[in-house]
């Protein structure tokens, strides 16, 4: 079974929020939600300026997962973190856990009330049948399910995110990484996320070897 | 083939590489080929087609061939020289917008003279340009506005700020404003901010502090439209026509004037002056 990962290369980001706009219109996502965003750092600054596309990073041992109350957090056999929104009560400790920023929600009312809480699902829906009209309102598309991957990766102009199968992303990074001459080679969130050091200074892999 | 006295070819020399004419010649027809003796190099058919034609409109390709096999181009080989007769500068050259913060550049390099008739329309050029420099329009307005895109939107705006997936990623219009040019003006990241012009208007637009401009200028983007000079318009818009996003329209500030050849009105290069808001 595949591992899904996120990889973000801020040597070919440029900001266009194409990912935004596509997971919004795929998921159908409401004004004020924000699961996927793009963080630009030392704007203008000729040289130093860096974009990057953040997400839900559906990491190995989610933080998320482990701070939840009602345990609504579940994982796929695709490595997928996703929640269920009927178990959700809206406090908020997902969003103080996550080094990505990713929970968010929807309301901001009286007595802390949030609402259900809303992430990036990788494009895999939720607890609900795939593919149905109740997941697509909770969750939005179930891409995986259609044997898509994720609509921002998919839409990336300049295929500086990439999602899907860790073990190809990260292969497609050290390429690129070895190409351009070791510029750019962390993985931005990749420690975090996957507890594993930047695949794009590790050296490759002795072909045919790979699990 | 020559203009003015001055030949219009390649000089004797520069061709290229590998060509068997070394001077600089016409385009290759029918006439070419038959002076060089390469016309039976074309076979029969092509030799009917090519009777009477240049390469351009032989349909055989006859002539394309036989010019390329000898390592010449079928299009001649003449100078990289551009002379627009029927263009008030045949040769362009670079003339002060109409509201320049150089008078000395404006002295150097003046904009066109009036024109009494322009498609029919009397036109200032040269005249509005002097007062602005008797006026020391450059001293009341110093900064240089500009105007461009944004990834968000398309052309004025008015269809892509109708899109919740794309309003929601610019939610106001705004002015890029270098830090120093912002400090100097007490001008925080965010904070409502007047740009005024020479021509009179007003625009209430959000500054937005950064290095993605230099000092002397500031850039605003043109997609939006639905404010008038402070006043947001909503009541006048039809019923459920109003885009999501509206914010003041940077055309109202910039000024009379524009390339005379392509009609291209001149939003990229004026002056503004920038100042804290106040109601």
């Amino acid at each position: 079974m595949a591992r899904m990962k996120f990889l973000c290369d801020a040597e070919r980001c440029i900001e266009c929020n194409g990912c935004v706009t596509a997971c919004k219109n795929e998921n159908e996502v409401p004004w004020g939600v924000n699961r996927r965003r793009v963080v630009t750092i030392n704007d203008g600054v000729i040289g130093a300026e860096k974009s990057i596309s953040v997400a839900c990073m559906h990491c190995s041992d989610a933080p998320c997962m482990a701070v939840c109350p009602v345990d609504c957090f579940y994982k796929t056999a695709d490595g997928v973190v996703l929640h269920d929104k009927d178990l959700c009560i809206g406090c908020g400790y997902c969003f103080y856990a996550c080094p990505f920023g990713a929970p968010q929600f929807p309301q901001a009312g009286a007595f802390g009330l949030r609402g259900k809480m809303d992430k990036c699902t990788f494009c895999a829906g939720g607890p609900e049948e795939d593919r149905s009209e109740a997941e697509f309102k909770k969750y939005g598309r179930n891409r995986l399910a259609e044997g898509k991957l994720p609509a921002c990766a998919e839409m990336c102009s300049t295929k500086a995110l990439l999602g899907g199968d860790g073990d190809v992303i990260s292969d497609i990074y050290r390429e690129r990484v070895a190409r351009r001459g070791n510029k750019g080679a962390e993985a931005w969130g990749w420690g975090s996320a996957y507890g594993q050091p930047p695949k794009g200074a590790v050296p490759a892999a002795p072909a045919g070897g790979k699990s | 083939m020559e203009k003015d006295g001055v030949n219009l070819l390649a000089e004797d020399g520069s061709h290229p590489k590998g060509a068997e004419i070394t001077t600089g010649h016409p385009q290759f027809d029918h006439v070419l080929l038959k002076k060089l003796g390469w016309w039976d190099d074309l076979t029969e058919e092509e030799k009917k087609e090519a009777e009477g034609k240049t390469w351009a409109n032989d349909l055989s390709g006859g002539i394309q061939r036989v010019a390329l096999k000898h390592g010449c181009h079928p299009f001649g080989n003449a100078k990289a020289r551009a002379i627009v007769w029927n263009f008030p500068d045949g040769i362009p050259q670079h003339r002060e917008p109409l509201y320049s913060p150089r008078p000395d550049m404006v002295e150097k390099y003046p904009t066109h003279d009036d024109v009494k008739s322009m498609w029919r329309l009397p036109t200032l050029f040269k005249s509005v340009q002097q007062k602005a420099v008797k006026e020391e329009m450059h001293k009341k307005f110093p900064l240089i506005l500009t105007s461009g895109r944004l990834v968000e939107y398309e052309g004025g705006g008015e269809e892509t700020r109708s899109n919740p997936w794309l309003a929601e990623l610019q939610q106001d219009n705004f002015v890029e404003i270098n830090p120093k040019t912002a400090a100097d003006r007490s001008i925080r990241n965010g904070e409502y901010v007047w740009v005024s012009s020479p021509n009179g208007a007003k625009l209430k637009v959000k500054a937005q502090v950064t290095e993605r401009v230099g000092p002397d200028t500031v850039f605003i983007p043109f997609h939006f439209s639905g404010w008038w000079q402070g006043q947001d318009m909503l009541p006048y818009y039809p019923e459920g026509a109003a885009p999501i996003v509206r914010g003041e329209a940077v055309n109202t500030a910039t000024t009379y004037g524009y390339d005379r050849v392509t009609m291209m009105q001149e939003t990229k290069t004026t002056l503004c002056q920038v100042a804290k808001f106040q109601a």
